[in-house]
């Protein structure tokens, strides 16, 4: 798998809420080489929850998956490298609480 | 003989009714990066995986390490038990939980997680995570090792559980993979289990690395954590609740795909915030006495 970061104006189309929960982890924004919906302008997938979305190049949503994500996987996941990402839980900030 | 030196089997679960959630994978994932950091050999991990796509559950896992790893589903686990070759088991549950035990097509009761351990052969020591909602439904049972008729003594069990009788509580991190960092919201006593297996701390000063010390340190490392999760939810909670709002306005002007979806975003980032704010978690330690003494 390999990871990209791509800014936020990079995908206009989608609220910024979205590309929250994507950073977050909540939420994947990927790109897989088995096009599962066919449509010939997808070029990225959203899995949200249990569902799965095709997405255009600018984020616009082209249609919901009947079987989610059946047939996919992940070859390529992006965040957004201008938007807050969660801080590791890392040993030294977990230790703080012996501070 | 230490864990990771020894005959040890490192068990990565996920059962699941249905569809397995992909945090939970990517519990495992990081479970598997830090095993295999940690220097336990590929050969010795474990991973049962429950979910039809097989393809999309293996991309997750790879990210925890760079050389292909078989995935098997949670009912291997049992046959797999019933002919184990190994002394030792530890053994790492995410996924979902309830009263019924843990969440499979038929849910894994108390009992026969316990009954499966104290009937495998060779097993001398078994070590269990148990990361899901109401793990608490694990104590309280006969998992000290005791002798038959002939005097021969059944496996030592210990259980751990990331919480009582409660849900448990997950927050998004972002960690170090095979691959690179990723984000994903982890089981938060399971996350400090496998960082201890990566970097061991003595935290009773005995000068050993053991089980005791693991359950005391994810434990405490968790309950930090939660409580400063906790006051950071409370705040983000009152931003989200106005944008929750203004989403629900603007879809109901004008029901959209892109509106639906913006809804739904926001409503999945408000539900986690106050979820976590009404979590109670407290770990708990089953056959507490061979824990102190079982080293990493």
């Amino acid at each position: 798998m390999k990871l990209h970061d791509i800014l936020s104006a990079d995908m206009p189309e989608i609220d910024e809420s979205i590309k929250e929960c994507v950073n977050l982890g909540q939420w994947l924004l990927f790109k897989s080489e088995m096009k599962a919906g066919a449509r010939a302008e997808a070029v990225f997938y959203l899995k949200a929850g249990s569902n799965v979305f095709e997405l255009n190049e600018q984020g616009k949503i082209l249609q919901k998956l009947d079987r989610a994500e059946e047939g996919l996987e992940i070859d390529e996941l992006f965040y957004f490298s201008d938007l807050p990402k969660p801080y590791s839980l890392s040993n030294a900030q977990s230790n703080k609480f012996a501070a | 003989m230490s864990l990771i030196n020894g005959s040890t089997r490192w068990v990565l679960f996920l059962s699941a009714s249905n569809e397995p959630e992909d945090r939970h994978i990517f519990d495992l994932a990081f479970g598997l990066y830090c095993l295999t950091t940690a220097g336990i050999n590929l050969s010795d991990i474990f991973i049962y995986v429950d979910g039809k796509n097989r393809a999309w559950i293996n991309s997750i896992i790879a990210n925890g390490s760079s050389t292909g790893v078989t995935i098997k589903e949670s009912k291997d686990f049992f046959s797999d038990q019933a002919a184990n070759k190994y002394e030792n088991m530890v053994m790492f549950v995410t996924g979902h939980g309830s009263l019924s035990g843990i969440d499979s097509s038929l849910p894994i009761t108390p009992y026969k997680m316990l009954h499966c351990l104290k009937s495998s052969p060779n097993l001398v020591k078994a070590v269990v995570y148990l990361g899901q909602c109401y793990a608490g439904t694990f104590n309280y049972i006969a998992a000290g090792k005791k002798p038959n008729a002939q005097g021969v003594y059944d496996p030592d069990v210990i259980f751990m559980g990331a919480t009582n009788l409660h849900d448990s509580v997950s927050s998004s991190t972002t960690e170090q993979f095979a691959g690179g960092p990723l984000a994903w919201v982890a089981n938060l006593f399971l996350l400090h289990v496998f960082k201890w297996i990566c970097v061991p701390v003595d935290v009773d000063g005995d000068g050993k690395f053991t089980i005791m010390d693991a359950y005391k340190y994810a434990g405490a490392s968790s309950n930090g954590l939660n409580k400063n999760i906790k006051a950071r939810s409370f705040v983000n909670s009152i931003g989200h609740h106005s944008r929750w709002v203004a989403a629900q306005n603007a879809h109901a002007a004008a029901p959209t795909p892109q509106n639906q979806l913006a809804l739904s975003a926001i409503q999945v980032q408000y539900e986690l915030e106050l979820g976590v704010l009404y979590t109670h978690q407290e770990c708990w330690i089953l056959n507490s006495i061979p824990a102190q003494q079982i080293e990493i």
